[in-house]
């Protein structure tokens, strides 16, 4: 198999980022500091499916509740609450995963009980502007992961929040080894022949179903779908994750142009993390255009955006309201096209020298 | 507990191929990869027809020195079946790795490991019958992400040992061999980091 000669590069965006390898470093050893100090406090929060913020009404309940000692304390929902009942200790993971993210996300064995563990990913919120800034991010992306979860959107696990009363705060999730995310996998040979990579057809089709799905439920986003919040397992579902940016609700908001802002601003993140190439700094893509040479439109309409259109169009026909709720789609469609193409135009524009 | 896994759950017994992006199924070989179980708790098999005496002698080595993937499970009608890690895949549909750091396995450790690998696989009969790996290599190697930092995350997947192929060459021939097969499989991801693969090639333990 051959692949196009690009020069040599790299699809993780930390390898530009100053001094990575101190800043992964200090983050694990932070990390493990804070863990056999934790007094483990319970996180008891109920998500309310019917309300129209589920996550922000999460978080202030969580917020009015949570007790504050000077010491650091690990917030644990309740089936982890029982288990760490003694001192706790981190052994980190080397691995390929999650370089890509923004938060310098780790990985490790969370030892429990002498002779317990629980592998996790622990997502590090550091304070930057502010402490309850910072806090307010980290239980976004706990009860983000919450909700999704509620709504069987595919969130990761969630497990607790850690507040080392210093700078730091830290969202836990169950680390699911066998997850992969799109931005771990190799796109150079897939397109235009994706007819002979069907696997990899699949995995866009499969993704297209599950974003369709998430934008026809009322007023819901994602907010940080790019390719590394995209992830495939060997049972071969295809899911967003980390949902610390999106909000969830079942209900419509009397703005429509609000909406389409949201669902606009997902797929501009999606399409520019597949058009651009793997070889351009901090913001590199999977560069899965690089051998279009015609309108990069047309492949993306290829890959992912007809079969979004489609289940999309085909859940606004059914259940209430569904004359109204066409007729925006529609609308919504008419923009979305004109729009997408125009975002795909600037990008091959600023992108396709870098193609053979 | 993911809401996907709560949802199979509730399945009844399924046998499913793996997805093509973790699939190390061959037809080549007869290789079949499958996810069997009860809902939520599937675990992740490879069948293959048993191999004849001289390849079974290397796969014995192979799993002596924990090279091979997965645990031997049973033989049932001349199959072998091995239980795998079920996040198991092969390295060849990888991205490109090149960020450096203390807990980040990039592709120059990944390199570095195969290079290893393949010269533990050529002296799995010993030095005086030494086997070259004649498949596709990147089809054939396992990526166990996410391990402790002593632990081994690259195997050569069951059935490989179908691949070895009695050389004569020197082992300057065969390295050269390996080059130029690594490069056509990786293309773009194997510039630049040949001398990891040379590294590991030329100083695997014994």
């Amino acid at each position: 198999m051959e692949r196009h000669a690009l020069e040599p590069s790299t699809s993780n965006n930390s390898e530009l980022i100053p001094n990575f390898q101190n800043l992964e470093r200090q983050r694990i050893e932070d990390f493990t500091e804070v863990v056999p100090k934790l007094d483990a406090r319970l996180l008891n929060v109920e998500i309310n499916l019917s309300s129209k913020q589920p996550k922000e009404e999460a978080i202030n309940t969580f917020m009015n509740t949570r007790i504050r000692t000077g010491e650091p304390i690990a917030y644990l929902a309740p089936e982890y609450h029982k288990l760490f009942n003694g001192p706790m200790k981190f052994e980190p993971y080397k691995s390929q995963g999650g370089k890509a993210s923004r938060h310098g996300v780790i990985f490790g064995d969370l030892e429990f009980n002498e002779h317990e563990s629980i592998s996790i990913a622990i997502k590090p919120f550091q304070q930057v502007e502010g402490r309850a800034k910072t806090e307010l991010e980290c239980l976004s992306d706990y009860f983000g992961n919450a909700v999704a979860n509620s709504f069987n959107l595919g969130g990761l696990e969630p497990i607790g929040i850690i507040d080392d009363t210093k700078n730091n705060f830290y969202s836990l999730t169950v680390l699911q080894r066998s997850l992969d995310t799109f931005d771990n996998i190799d796109w150079s040979d897939f397109y235009p022949e994706f007819n002979n990579n069907l696997g990899m057809q699949e995995l866009w089709l499969k993704a297209a179903h599950s974003i369709a799905l998430l934008h026809s439920m009322g007023d819901s986003y994602h907010g940080d779908l790019y390719i590394r919040n995209i992830a495939t397992n060997p049972e071969g579902w295809v899911f967003p994750i980390d949902w610390e940016l999106g909000e969830f609700s079942c209900s419509l908001s009397r703005d429509f142009e609000e909406r389409y802002a949201e669902r606009f601003r997902d797929l501009k993140q999606l399409v520019r993390s597949m058009s651009i190439p793997v070889n351009i700094g901090p913001l590199s893509g999977a560069g899965i255009f690089m051998e279009v040479r015609d309108d990069w439109w047309n492949a993306f309409n290829d890959i992912f955006f007809a079969e979004y259109k489609s289940w999309r169009m085909d859940l606004a026909s059914h259940g209430h309201h569904r004359a109204q709720i066409l007729f925006e789609t529609k609308s919504e469609f008419d923009q979305l096209e004109l729009d997408l193409r125009n975002e795909l135009t600037n990008l091959r524009q600023e992108y396709s020298l870098y193609s053979n | 507990m993911t809401s996907h896994e709560k949802i199979s759950q509730s399945a009844e017994y399924t046998e499913v191929p793996v997805s093509k992006r973790y699939s190390f199924a061959s037809p080549d070989l007869l290789r079949l990869d499958v996810l069997s179980g009860h809902g939520g708790h599937q675990r992740r098999f490879i069948e293959y027809p048993s191999p004849n005496e001289a390849h079974l002698a290397i796969r014995e080595s192979l799993i002596s020195k924990k090279l091979l993937l997965g645990e031997y499970e049973s033989t049932i009608e001349f199959f072998d079946k091995f239980k795998v890690p079920n996040g198991s895949k092969p390295i060849l549909h990888g991205a490109i790795v090149r960020t450096m750091g203390d807990y980040t396995y990039n592709d120059m450790n990944l390199f570095t490991d195969l290079g290893k690998l393949l010269r533990d696989f050529g002296v799995s009969l010993g030095e005086d019958n030494y086997v070259e790996f004649a498949g596709n290599i990147g089809l054939n190697v396992a990526l166990v992400d996410y391990t402790q930092q002593k632990e081994r995350g690259l195997f050569l997947v069951p059935g490989s040992e179908l691949y070895a192929a009695f050389s004569t060459k020197d082992k300057n021939a065969i390295l050269d061999t390996y080059l130029e097969k690594l490069h056509n499989e990786f293309g773009i991801r194997f510039n630049g980091i040949e001398q990891s693969f040379i590294d590991g090639f030329q100083s695997a333990e014994r």
